[in-house]
């Protein structure tokens, strides 16, 4: 559904990230952890294509209505779309096609009860992972959250995560906040101590991230989902831009749609730069 | 006040001359959940070759000042994929559906429209002006005589409705479109993208995965308009104007110039609906000016005092 969605609040986490709280019921109702939205940007723009972003939360009722009432982006202002989404200010309204795409796989309930969900996020790759953690712990599953980025302004959203059933481990490469490197070394030292208690794997980062954390996680057997981004042109899986070689059954390699078989895929069907 | 919006694509009724340009439309289905597909003149599908193509590397899209380059470089199923899974219920539909199509070889083209005149497909158009297959492709549509050859072929080949898609990136396209006339072609549809391409000036590495790609959008309005002047001037045949349409004023220039009905591409990216709210316009627009039939316009740019 195409949505005129209103903006509720905007919140800047720093200079470059902000949130973006969107009314739109209808398509909260129906969204998943994973799924994305494309963004249009307010008329009177050269920028004339829809900006992919995804969905990073659903609005929590507000105690008299059951359902949310809308969403939340997490943006970071990277060039000309982003900059003029910054600028948006409530009462603002944006045309919000969606939900898209294929999401998270959640775990059954068995894994549910007994192992813990491992979330790793590098930069702005958190946004549809805060959704997810939300859904995981509303099911009643521990989540182990790493959230790894430069410097401490770029883990933003922190805010986000309420739930005590949430392990949040940090990490910075410039040693601001959390554990002094990449989330790579970080999850080696979180493997060698938990790995027997953890359940599915879930991965959103720069693509160098994934493939290490793809190489990791495979080995050891887990189940392992990685959400992807790529220049979009529509979403809707006809411009045939954001397409992606994904490992076949016979070893082959075939292209498949971020926008419309992903953005989440298997961490053992993609190719990360030839491996 | 109702308003007449057939028009006739020589031979071919259209119950309004709004139509979904190719490679914005995928293969018409994919669009169901967004608009009436049966209100639509019709629209053209994702180019089609003989066997599955798997197209260029990526990045294969960059947006630019009021437009976009695309290197897709024709990825598709394959026509015999088409017929098994997309034609039973494309059939189905009350509206022209256009299959395009495209080759490496005078033959191939050949061959991928009779496989789907077989199938009962009662429109082709043709690409002869792809300007991201190095092979055959937009060569062919720079050259009149090969423009002749690859048209009067398959003339001689199908009988049902041709029409020909030509490029913008000659230096004469009345030339190519008498040519494509004179080779048998029931109409033509005016233009493909626009040769381009961009450079980050960080990495300092082009912006798109095949280097080279092909602009539309709106900033290509103006040469599209001129392009399909031009062709009007140079045949009889019915064209179709395609070009950077996101707005019914945009389509109503074309139909002033000359042309018969209109393709809206990139627009279909940014709005699913886009065609059937510029349907919607256009009627609007012949309401308020107390237009009977879009076809009294056809034609009807004034000559400047």
């Amino acid at each position: 559904m195409d949505a005129d969605a209103r903006v509720l609040k905007k919140k800047f986490y720093g200079d470059t990230y902000f949130s973006l709280d969107l009314h739109a019921p209808q398509l909260a109702r129906t969204a998943e952890p994973g799924q994305f939205v494309m963004v249009q940007l307010p008329p009177g723009t050269e920028a004339i294509l829809r900006r992919p972003m995804a969905l990073a939360r659903l609005i929590p009722p507000d105690g008299q209505k059951e359902e949310p009432e809308g969403f939340s982006l997490l943006v970071k202002i990277v060039g000309k779309g982003s900059g003029i989404l910054g600028e948006m200010e409530p009462g603002r309204h944006l045309k919000i096609l969606g939900p898209l795409g294929k999401g998270f796989t959640l775990p059954s309930k068995t894994i549910a009860r007994e192992k813990s969900a491992l979330l790793i996020a590098g930069g702005i790759g958190s946004a549809p992972l805060f959704f997810l953690m939300h859904r995981l712990a509303q099911i009643g599953m521990k989540v182990t959250f790493i959230y790894g980025g430069r410097g401490k302004e770029d883990l933003a959203g922190l805010d986000w995560i309420a739930e005590d059933r949430v392990e949040l481990l940090l990490c910075t490469e410039d040693g601001s906040a959390g554990y002094h490197g990449m989330v790579t070394g970080l999850l080696d030292e979180y493997l060698e101590q938990k790995k027997s208690h953890i359940g599915p794997v879930y991965a959103c980062g720069p693509d160098i991230m994934m493939e290490e954390v793809t190489k990791r996680i495979i080995p050891c057997g887990l189940d392992l989902e990685v959400s992807l981004e790529a220049r979009m042109g529509c979403g809707l899986g006809v411009c045939l831009s954001c397409v992606v070689p994904v490992k076949h059954e016979e070893g082959s390699l075939r292209n498949r749609r971020i926008c419309a078989e992903g953005p989440v895929f298997k961490g053992q069907e993609v190719f990360f730069n030839g491996h | 006040m109702d308003i007449d919006l057939a028009v006739d694509l020589n031979g071919l009724p259209l119950d309004n001359p709004v139509l979904a340009a190719s490679g914005t439309f995928g293969y018409g289905l994919e669009f169901k959940p967004y608009l009436d597909l049966n209100k639509l003149g019709g629209f053209v599908t994702k180019g089609l070759s003989l066997h599955a193509h798997e197209g260029n590397p990526t990045p294969r899209i960059f947006e630019t000042a009021s437009g976009m380059l695309n290197s897709i470089g024709l990825q598709n199923i394959g026509a015999e994929c088409f017929i098994r899974e997309q034609w039973p219920e494309l059939q189905t539909l009350n509206t022209v559906v256009v299959v395009n199509i495209w080759g490496r070889t005078v033959e191939e083209y050949v061959r991928v429209g009779q496989t789907l005149e077989a199938a009962g497909v009662k429109a082709l158009e043709v690409n002869i002006s792809c300007p991201n297959i190095k092979e055959g492709g937009v060569q062919f549509g720079k050259d009149p005589v090969m423009t002749h050859r690859i048209v009067s072929e398959l003339r001689k080949a199908v009988s049902c409705h041709l029409m020909i898609k030509l490029s913008p990136n000659v230096s004469d396209i009345a030339l190519i479109a008498k040519a494509a006339e004179e080779g048998g072609a029931d109409s033509l549809s005016v233009i493909n993208t626009l040769h381009g391409m961009a450079v980050n000036v960080e990495t300092r590495q082009p912006e798109l995965g095949s280097i080279y790609g092909g602009l539309s959008g709106p900033a290509i309005l103006p040469v599209a308009l001129y392009m399909v002047d031009q062709s009007v001037r140079s045949v009889s045949i019915p064209i179709i104007g395609i070009g950077g349409i996101f707005r019914p004023e945009d389509a109503i220039q074309f139909f002033l110039v000359g042309a018969t009905a209109v393709q809206v591409g990139t627009y279909n990216f940014i709005n699913p609906a886009g065609t059937l709210e510029i349907l919607e316009g256009i009627r609007k627009f012949c309401i308020e000016r107390k237009i009977a039939s879009i076809r009294d316009i056809t034609g009807k740019m004034e000559q400047p005092r």
